[in-house]
């Protein structure tokens, strides 16, 4: 009786743990293990770290080559002072490890097409597509790049060693909550995935594109109607390069394009990279500013999460010394400055990845035709690893052009293979920032920013000095008058790119006459650039930044705070006087009457706490859907994506045309609308929505109708922010738009000293139970900056030191 | 009395050997403890409860405090609203159990040769 007792209870505890030392199956995602989570010692409470309680720490790894000193500074900014690059390349990825692990693991996963590994069967469908695009091709391509100099492959070598040297110090009890929540540990780095972490620069930055939609637009409405719909150039922009800048060099020769393809295509396009997220740089001529000194300036919008996508950090080798902001996954500061220039980026829309359509030769799909010979195809089969699942096998065609992305068993002949500039091996990235670190004037920049070919950018720079420039910088495709907007025959190589813009000739300015440069993702040149190139550009907030800093005199750092944090839309003032001379709406009632009143009254600045943009914004849109009720109609019809027409053609046409055809309503025959009538209507139906708003919230305004914030990178919910209280528009300089907006600003005085302010909406560690997660947000949010510690050596942060690392060897 | 004393041994030896063994070790020295004391099932089982639920509460308090709520209060929302105290007991609950359940199995592998002492 007694044993029986003994054994029942000695089987229910042992058990019992066991229960809870496992995690618990369920679909879609697992219940972690709840002992392993909740114990004080190795769960989560050991994630707690407690405030105040920062230690000087020293550490010794046999790889360095002399002692390296890190202080930190009250927002945990490291400052690396190293014996020479090699060392402090270590030091970053060992520091970058420290505070982004998991950030870095699951970023090169989902690129990489491996998060079903972790995550479960949910992610199979988006790693098969990460596959299909082939970035771990691309990678290797580019690491092959890399390994061939010596010098910087170095630096990459020792920064993999650095985050490997944290990664194997790491006890399980201290591994980032993340893994303990999805019950996975962090595995070894690679030099492979730091250039997978460079394509998924490329792929959010240059994968854009709209062949197969811009395809079955020409096929459905014939070219006329398409080209009046979809035309290149807006007679308004403002383009990067100032218009009056004079080509100096002798343009390559290129034939005309004779090419055309046929064909709807039914295929659903792949998810693509947010349209014109929206980024910001400039720098202002000393001639225009208060000091006398030149101001770089600039704010790179992308997806934000937490942890953010920058890690900022200051690195000093007796070459050079170097602050700005890192990727965790890469060696090296990618946008910043140093003791005599500064550099910053937005990206080039240029398009760089076109569609080809492949003509099988035979059922199997082994081979193509291509220039009238059977070509065969390399196979890669890729093998899928899924959590608690047998592994997915799927196999990639290549072809010449690239790897067939879009299957169709329906119809195998419009299988369409992808040509991608990301995908060559291209540039040497490491180079840039060994080169920038020490530059000291603009040939030096010059000579340093080769490196990047794709993602292309916009690089601005300022040099104390007193030079400024700004040159799109990137590998640019030589294409045909129109080459690149539709899919092409890819049966003959003779549709291919004829080969790359010489770099010399990419559209450049240095110390022009106005005395600024800027980039808003806007058109790179005005019509005269002897090179043809097509792509995704906003012309709004590039015509607005001109303008403004056009205007502007005696600059301050503080005018260019509130440069950065601008919310005035130019969409809004090209479209907002059109719309009003059109309706003839009669409001109804004192609420419609004080609304109305704002939005005549309004400023075109998406304020925070205003109305009027709100209104605004409902009413564009309702017009926008009714004016294009064409092509929905089309797009039902064909059951095939077809693309709208831009915002800026939108309103060309309401300004030049409002009797147009395609603003009559389809659905309403015979009746005849015109502009009028649809403004009109557009109007009641966008008044009506925001009335329902303001009865269920009298206080509704555009910070709470925008809703933003920052999503924790993992989608776990209480690791964001919350609700953000900001204004801003897509439009706006500020282009806070959902979960989109500036992920860093920056501003840089090229004094001597180098004076610097920057914030991110983020914080310097990674770990959701860290003072440092997110307390950088509120400045952000409430448009203030960081003034920044640019010290000369590690004691000069004096009472600034939070703690100390010491690495010897 | 003798009871607490138990406890607070089992809270001192679960602490010291925190960073050296699996997070469930706190049964295994609960149940040598209830090997040792020559209690009732129930005793036992009400000393390792004591001694495993003081180390998780206390420690975790202490823990939570320091981290001024921040983590507790995330990982609350993701247990359905749960706040950091709430989060607390759960962990004293948990370890308690645990450690109450490893107390009365020693005191019952005791007893296979051993009658207890009333």
């Amino acid at each position: 009786m007694r044993i029986l007792k003994f054994v029942l209870v000695l089987l229910f505890t042992s058990s019992f743990i066991f229960f809870l030392n496992h995690p618990i199956k369920k679909e879609p995602r697992n219940i972690p293990a709840i002992g392993k989570l909740l114990n004080p010692f190795s769960g989560f409470w050991n994630n707690a770290e407690p405030y105040h309680a920062e230690s000087d720490a020293s550490f010794n790894f046999p790889q360095l080559s002399a002692p390296v000193k890190v202080v930190y500074d009250d927002i945990l900014v490291p400052h690396i002072f190293a014996d020479n690059l090699s060392d402090a390349c270590f030091v970053q990825g060992f520091i970058h490890a420290k505070y982004r692990l998991w950030q870095m693991d699951i970023a090169t996963r989902a690129t990489s097409g491996r998060l079903s590994e972790v995550m479960g069967p949910t992610t199979i469908k988006r790693d098969k597509m990460q596959r299909r695009k082939g970035l771990v091709f691309a990678a290797e391509n580019t690491l092959k790049v890399w390994e061939a100099s010596p010098e910087d492959f170095k630096n990459l070598q020792s920064y993999t060693e650095g985050v490997n040297a944290y990664i194997n110090q790491l006890a399980e009890s201290d591994y980032p909550i993340e893994f303990k929540l999805l019950d996975y540990k962090p595995e070894a780095w690679t030099n492979l995935k730091s250039a997978i972490f460079i394509k998924s620069m490329a792929e959010t930055l240059c994968s854009r594109e709209d062949d197969l939609e811009s395809t079955n637009a020409l096929n459905a409405f014939g070219k006329e109607i398409y080209d009046f719909l979809y035309p290149d150039l807006n007679p308004k922009q403002s383009p990067i390069i100032p218009a009056e800048t004079e080509w100096t060099f002798d343009p390559l020769e290129i034939p005309e394009d004779s090419t055309s393809l046929l064909g709807i295509y039914q295929h659903d396009p792949f998810e693509k990279p947010a349209p014109f997220i929206g980024s910001n740089n400039w720098a202002v001529a000393g001639s225009k500013t208060k000091s006398g000194n030149p101001i770089l300036c600039n704010d790179p919008h992308l997806r934000l999460t937490l942890p953010a996508i920058w890690y900022e950090l200051q690195i000093t080798t007796p070459e050079g010394s170097s602050y700005g902001v890192s990727l965790p996954g890469t060696p090296g500061i990618i946008i910043g400055f140093n003791e005599y220039i500064s550099y910053g980026m937005t990206n080039v829309g240029h398009d760089v990845l076109d569609y080809y359509k492949i003509q099988w030769t035979n059922t199997d799909r082994s081979s193509y035709l291509l220039d009238g010979e059977q070509k065969p195809v390399r196979l890669k089969i890729e093998t899928i690893k899924v959590k608690d699942q047998a592994d997915i096998i799927d196999t990639v065609r290549y072809t010449e052009w690239g790897p067939v992305l879009y299957e169709d068993p329906k119809h195998p002949m419009k299988d369409l293979a992808m040509r991608w500039i990301a995908h060559d091996g291209g540039a040497n990235e490491l180079s840039v920032f060994r080169k920038i670190n020490k530059a000291k004037n603009f040939e030096d920049y010059y000579d340093a920013v080769q490196g990047f070919e794709a993602p292309a950018q916009n690089i601005v720079f300022a040099c104390t000095d007193g030079d400024i420039g700004l040159k799109v910088q990137g590998k640019f495709p030589l294409k045909r008058a129109g080459q690149g907007r539709f899919i092409r025959d890819g049966s003959s190589s003779s549709n291919g790119w004829l080969g790359f813009i010489p770099k010399d000739q990419n559209p450049q300015s240095r110390n022009p006459a106005r005395g600024f440069v800027s980039s808003a993702n806007q058109h790179s040149t005005a019509p005269d650039y002897p090179y043809y190139y097509h792509g995704g550009f906003e012309d709004y907030r590039g015509r607005a930044l001109n303008d403004f800093l056009e205007k502007m005199d005696n600059i301050t750092v503080e005018d260019m705070m509130a440069l950065q944090g601008n919310t005035f839309s130019q969409k809004a003032a090209d479209a907002l006087p059109l719309l009003l001379a059109q309706s003839n709406y009669v409001p109804q009632g004192e609420l419609e009457q004080s609304l109305l009143q704002e939005l005549i009254n309004w400023d075109y600045y998406f304020s925070k706490d205003s109305r009027a943009p709100i209104l605004f914004t409902y009413w564009y849109d309702e017009f926008f859907e009714m004016t294009w009720d064409e092509i929905r109609a089309k797009r039902e019809t064909l059951n095939a994506h077809i693309p709208y027409p831009e915002d800026w053609r939108t309103i060309a046409l309401l300004e030049e045309d409002p009797e147009h055809v395609f603003f009559d309503m389809q659905s309403t025959h015979p009746q005849r609308e015109t502009a009028k009538e649809i403004a009109t209507a557009a109007f009641a139906t966008a008044i009506k929505d925001l009335k329902t708003q303001i009865e269920r919230d009298p206080d509704f305004n555009l910070s709470k109708y925008k809703q933003s914030s920052v999503p924790h990178l993992g989608r776990i919910d209480p690791f964001g922010s919350s609700s953000l209280n900001v204004g801003g528009d897509g439009s706006a300089l500020n282009a806070i738009k959902g979960k989109n907006g500036p992920s860093w600003r920056m501003i840089v005085e090229m004094g001597t000293p180098v004076k610097a302010y920057g914030v991110y909406p983020g914080g310097q560690s990674g770990n959701p139970g860290s003072p440092f997660y997110d307390n950088m947000i509120s400045h952000w949010e409430n448009g203030r900056y960081y003034e920044k510690h640019f010290i000369k050596s590690p004691e000069a942060l004096g009472e600034q030191t939070l703690f100390t690392e010491t690495f010897s060897n | 009395m003798k009871i607490f004393i138990y406890s607070l041994i089992i809270a001192i030896l679960g602490y010291l050997l925190r960073d050296l063994t699996p997070w469930w070790s706190i049964a295994i020295i609960a149940g040598i403890a209830g090997a040792l004391a020559r209690l009732s099932g129930i005793r036992a089982f009400f000393m390792g409860f004591l001694g495993a639920a003081l180390l998780w509460g206390v420690y975790t308090f202490f823990v939570n405090m320091q981290n001024e709520g921040t983590l507790a209060s995330k990982i609350g929302e993701l247990f359905g609203n749960m706040s950091p105290i709430g989060l607390i007991l759960i962990t004293a609950l948990l370890g308690g159990f645990i450690g109450g359940m490893g107390a009365l199995t020693g005191q019952l592998g005791r007893s296979l040769f051993l009658p207890p002492r009333r």
